[in-house]
């Protein structure tokens, strides 16, 4: 029994481990409450309710909201100063694509800097949760694959949307995180940006998304302290 | 309207089963599981028990005692009795809705 108890995190052991030890001592466990405790150790995992009550609640912000806040505007402004370049470079049909401009590193450098404001965000505070820290982890891994060139970059582009879509949806779904949803629709309008060389300005709605994500940032209260268990 | 246990996925129903075992006071684990059996004629596991106790206690529902001996009672808070009462009165119009149909229907 005791190995079966190992299996929850040792955060969730430190708390409840002795009184559950107790109740299994005065109610022997069936194959069936074994079986429901192994689930209970899977869950405790995948969705640790005391890791976020003592450590996520309690930890310092990885980075301070200002920080988070000019990390996400840095970003949206290379993002926007991308698609400008790119919208004013000629393109040779033949030769050229997008990548071969001068905007678009500043697209990737504007992809990794977005990545690590949506880490910030995702460490900072009493919004950060496994999903949304998931999804940040995923933008920043799709930004590297975007540096990389073809045919990465093309795994990159769209892994990175996709990731900014599932940050933008869950960030909004945390408390005082609203503004998060603009990622949304301004994600979906910048893959158009990668299929069309005519549409390099689809990057600016997605630069000023993230702009507005940070200002928001500010505007957040300092995390509740939690009443442990 | 969403409410605080109902947000709780497949731990709803545990959730609401513990708060009604904890409002006639408090109680510990074992005595919370006999007490639920004895409700609702089926046990509620140990694993499923303590993912229910962790989300009520995190939620601010419920409330942890000092331990007695390794047992720790658990009472409900002012926040888990309104949520609970507010929980029973919408299962209570559901209820009194499903039987005035089965009535209409047998007519």
């Amino acid at each position: 029994m005791s190995a079966l108890l190992r299996l929850y995190p040792r955060a969730w052991r430190d708390r409840y481990l002795d009184e559950l030890s107790a109740l299994l001592a005065e109610r022997p466990p069936s194959s069936r409450d074994r079986l429901d405790l192994l689930g209970g150790a899977l869950d405790a995992w995948l969705h640790p309710q005391v890791v976020a009550a003592t450590q996520d609640d309690d930890r310092q912000p990885l980075v301070r909201p200002v920080g988070t806040a000019a990390l996400a505007a840095l970003g949206g402004a290379l993002w926007i100063a991308g698609g400008v370049v790119q919208n004013g470079t000629r393109f040779d049909p033949g030769l050229g694509y997008k990548e071969a401009s001068a905007g678009f590193p500043l697209i990737v450098v504007g992809a990794f800097i977005t990545a690590l404001a949506a880490i910030a965000f995702a460490w900072g505070g009493s919004d950060g949760r496994a999903t949304l820290r998931r999804a940040a982890v995923a933008m920043f891994a799709f930004a590297l694959l975007l540096s990389m060139g073809w045919p990465l970059l093309l795994i990159g582009f769209f892994g990175y949307t996709i990731s900014v879509i599932a940050f933008g949806a869950l960030l909004a779904g945390a408390p005082r995180s609203r503004a998060g949803i603009l990622l949304v629709p301004a994600a979906l309008v910048v893959t158009s940006f990668n299929t069309e060389t005519t549409m390099a300005l689809a990057a600016v709605p997605f630069g000023l998304a993230w702009i507005a994500v940070g200002a928001a940032a500010l505007w957040r209260p300092a995390p509740a302290t939690a009443s442990a268990t | 309207m969403k409410t605080p246990t109902t947000e709780l996925g497949r731990f709803a129903e545990p959730s609401l089963y513990i708060l009604v075992s904890l409002s006639d006071g408090p109680k510990h684990g074992y005595a919370i599981m006999t007490d639920v059996e004895a409700m609702t004629g089926s046990p509620l596991g140990p694993g499923t028990l303590y993912g229910a106790l962790a989300r009520l206690e995190r939620r601010g529902l419920i409330e942890a005692l000092p331990p007695e001996d390794r047992r720790r009672p658990y009472r409900i808070t002012g926040l888990g009795a309104t949520t609970l009462s507010a929980q029973l009165a919408h299962l209570e119009g559901f209820v009194r809705t499903g039987l005035r149909r089965l009535g209409g229907t047998a007519r």
